[in-house]
């Protein structure tokens, strides 16, 4: 406070009765940032930085079944991991389908856009398809991944009963046990599941947007493809490029559907790098070459979403 | 400016002490100072009302076997100390969820039943209490020690570099369970040689029936067909190579015609059309259900599978567990069954009441409690009892009978061994018709010697 303002308090008594108030105030307020700051800062100590910095001290390590203990080994798990992923088919197939389900997570957020803005211009019954979109995105993954297994069960499953009613028997196989079908599969699941989420978000951002703008486009008389991408996609763009940043660098931690669908098979046609790191751990109990392989992915993702970023920002968007 | 540092520690206190309400062990009884000079007993110390109460947490891997066994442990062991409470925690991902809290020594349970593979992951590194001295001198009620109660294969699959951590569990043998009502209406008997397996498999076709039906998504469970290949075509010899390798055995070893012979046999399977149809998009449970609805002759499946499938299995349905039979070029002219030490129960040394889970291990393993897990599981403990007078089912009964009649065979690596398919997940690649046995085996020889120099580096590092 400066010395001027003395002059304001009618005595020197008053402002020093004010001045501890006041710091009474700042005290209980600084309380309140502190513990509001604190959980989030401790929560991201503990989660985040602690773990990252185990991960990658982990990726140094390898574990020594003569002590029972984590060894140093310096590059050993890193040129390892190299050596696999140029040789060993199970890494070139789980990269492989990992880089397969970034323009997949795309393709969702295509589709979402799509069945938002069909779902925005008030087709009949609207709002319930809007529930039956979100319905996967409700629900736990691992009762839909079986009820989408069961559908698609070889000998009891409804898609290959529906085949045989339609007189198309020739196209029943077990979609999910064949090397061919296995991963196309778990692509329509994941799209299927994950257009919920994006549809809701696309939608709430749909909603924002000034009606003025598709009547002035009816007036012009434009059609659906033109007011997509003259009206929409300029206006959306901040939303979209957020959701297909998002879906890319979710390609990466892929694993749990393709675990309860098909575990990785058959042999290594489905298996994803999330799924190979998830064994090292749980069926081998390797925690280093996982976190080896877990450094290296996040490296390469973030070059990878870096990427996409880069191209999302050559996008000119528009204000409203 | 003391004021706002005291506050500023009073929230850092109430930050902290929530913090460790999430992740410690959730109680806070005084560590036991027992040092190990009480006397263990396995019926339970008759001087319990001297004693402070006490709370011992068992936690086990509820899968196959379910928690009536557990839950009967608990009220007997409870009724005999009378100061103790046996708090259980089950879970069928018992094993996923110990893993963290047992190498961080939070929330850590006074007893862990679960997977075998964690004794020598845990063991060494003195995560758990040595159980050796006990399970070697200690007697139980009928006057032997645990040793002496159990099979010569169960002790050696309970050595970890010459110390063992604890009491077994379940061992489970793992072959061929067949359809009995199926096989008794179409006059087929079960084969003692491959050849016969061979016309079987051609009468079952015959029929419409698939011979075989298998989870395709765990490529494991026929790894019985392999691995008894390994005795039968290999012979001990060839056995002892594979477990304790030795580096003039690298890579030779994987293109052995043992190997080459029992992967054929896998082959042949797939190639001749064994397994049901869409085999391969089952798992463990689906691939049951299809052998229960008679889509399906046999399937290869270990000693749990009638508890886990007890509440699907039609009235009156009859199966048998059977051994995988030789053909007529094996060294080892013997049906074998694969037999697996399944589970083990252990004390983590963060435990807090050694002694009193010493003697809840002891008591586990008594004749009783052995006879009453397979009353109420259907299955085997991995010891030797009698199960005389017993109320258990004929699959039970075949199961034990199985592995009292032929060969048992269980592979005990040691450390330096890189396992029999060290470059290739060998069941995976040969079911799904992905690779030819050549091709596996090829794989396996040229990534031997890499897999050898990386496995002796780890060994040897400090």
């Amino acid at each position: 406070m400066k010395s001027h303002d003395i002059g304001t308090f009618r005595s020197f008594f008053e402002y020093w009765e004010r001045v501890d108030a006041m710091k009474g105030l700042l005290t209980k307020k600084g309380l309140f940032i502190a513990v509001m700051l604190a959980w989030p800062l401790i929560h991201y100590a503990v989660f985040g930085l602690y773990l990252q910095v185990q991960t990658l001290l982990y990726s140094f390590q390898s574990w020594n079944p003569l002590t029972g203990r984590q060894t140093w080994t310096g590059f050993y798990n890193y040129i390892t991991a190299f050596r696999s992923m140029n040789s060993d088919g199970v890494w070139t197939s789980a990269i492989f389908n990992t880089v397969l389900f970034i323009p997949v997570n795309i393709l969702a957020v295509a589709l979402a856009l799509v069945i938002a803005i069909l779902l925005y211009h008030k087709v009949p019954l609207a709002r319930f398809y809007r529930i039956v979109y979100f319905f996967p995105a409700l629900i736990s993954i691992v009762v839909i991944t079986m009820v989408f297994s069961f559908a698609l069960n070889p000998t009891q499953g409804i898609v290959n009963g529906l085949l045989d009613a339609v007189g198309l028997e020739q196209f029943k196989r077990a979609w999910l046990g064949d090397p061919q079908t296995a991963l196309i599969s778990i692509f329509v699941f994941c799209i299927w599941a994950g257009i919920g989420g994006s549809n809701v978000i696309l939608t709430g951002a749909l909603q924002r947007i000034p009606h003025d703008y598709f009547e002035v486009g009816k007036l012009e008389g434009i059609g659906f493809w033109k007011e997509l991408f003259y009206i929409i996609m300029p206006l959306l763009w901040p939303t979209l490029s957020t959701l297909i940043i998002v879906s890319t660098s979710g390609a990466f931690s892929i694993f749990l559907q393709v675990m309860l669908l098909t575990n990785g098979g058959p042999f290594t046609s489905s298996t994803t790098v999330g799924l190979e790191m998830y064994r090292l751990v749980i069926e081998k109990n390797d925690y280093g070459m996982a976190s080896a392989y877990g450094i290296i992915f996040t490296v390469i993702g973030f070059v990878i979403v870096w990427c996409v970023k880069w191209l999302t920002e050559r996008f000119d968007t528009a204000e409203y | 400016m003391k004021r706002n540092m005291l506050l500023g520690t009073v929230v850092l206190m109430v930050l902290v002490g929530l913090l460790a309400g999430c992740g410690g062990n959730g109680g806070n009884e005084p560590k036991n100072a027992n040092n190990g000079n009480e006397p263990i007993t396995a019926n339970g110390g008759n001087n319990s009302e001297e004693k402070e109460p006490e709370t011992l947490k068992v936690a086990f891997f509820q899968g196959g076997y379910g928690d009536s066994w557990f839950k009967w442990l608990k009220e007997e062991f409870e009724k005999e100390h009378t100061n103790v409470t046996v708090e259980l925690e089950g879970s069928p991902k018992m094993n996923e969820i110990l893993q963290p809290r047992i190498k961080s020594g939070s929330n850590v349970p006074d007893v862990a039943f679960v997977d075998a593979s964690f004794m020598k992951m845990w063991g060494p590194s003195g995560k758990l209490v040595d159980f050796t001295e006990t399970y070697k001198n200690e007697k139980l009620p009928d006057g032997k020690t645990i040793e002496q109660s159990a099979d010569e294969l169960v002790n050696q699959s309970m050595t970890v570099l010459g110390k063992i951590y604890g009491v077994p569990w379940a061992a489970s043998p793992r072959g061929i369970v067949y359809n009995v009502g199926m096989f008794e209406v179409n006059g087929w008997e079960y084969p003692t040689t491959w050849e016969e397996m061979e016309t079987l498999v051609g009468k079952i076709k015959a029929k419409g029936i698939a011979p075989f039906v298998y989870p395709g998504k765990y490529p494991g469970y026929v790894q019985p067909v392999g691995i008894s290949g390994y005795l039968q075509y290999g012979g001990l010899d060839f056995l002892e190579k594979l477990t304790n390798t030795k580096e003039e055995d690298i890579p030779g070893l994987y293109g052995d015609n043992a190997i080459k012979r029992s992967y054929s046999l896998i082959e042949q399977m797939v190639q001749d059309k064994w397994f049901l149809d869409g085999s391969l998009a089952l798992n463990h449970t689906e691939s049951q259900m299809e052998f229960l609805r008679g889509n399906a002759a046999m399937i290869p499946n270990g000693g749990w599978m009638e508890n886990e499938m007890k509440d699907a299995i039609p009235d009156g349905f009859k199966m048998r567990m059977a051994p995988i039979p030789p053909a007529q070029d094996a060294v080892v002219k013997e049906s074998i069954i694969p037999v697996d030490l399944l589970g083990f129960g252990g004390i983590p040394s963060d435990s807090k009441h050694i002694e009193t889970a010493k003697a809840f291990l002891m008591f586990a393993s008594t004749e009783e409690a052995n006879r009453k897990f397979t009353e109420l599981t259907g299955s085997a403990k991995a010891m030797k009892y009698s199960v005389d007078g017993l109320d258990i089912t004929e699959f039970t009964k075949s199961c034990i009978e199985v592995t009292s009649t032929y060969k048992n065979l269980t592979l005990n690596y040691e450390p330096q061994s890189i396992g029999e398919s060290p470059g290739i997940d060998a069941y995976a690649a040969l079911l799904s018709g992905q690779k030819t046995v050549q091709q596996v085996m090829d794989t396996n020889v040229s990534a031997a010697p890499q897999k050898w120099k990386d496995q002796q580096k780890v060994l040897n590092s400090q």
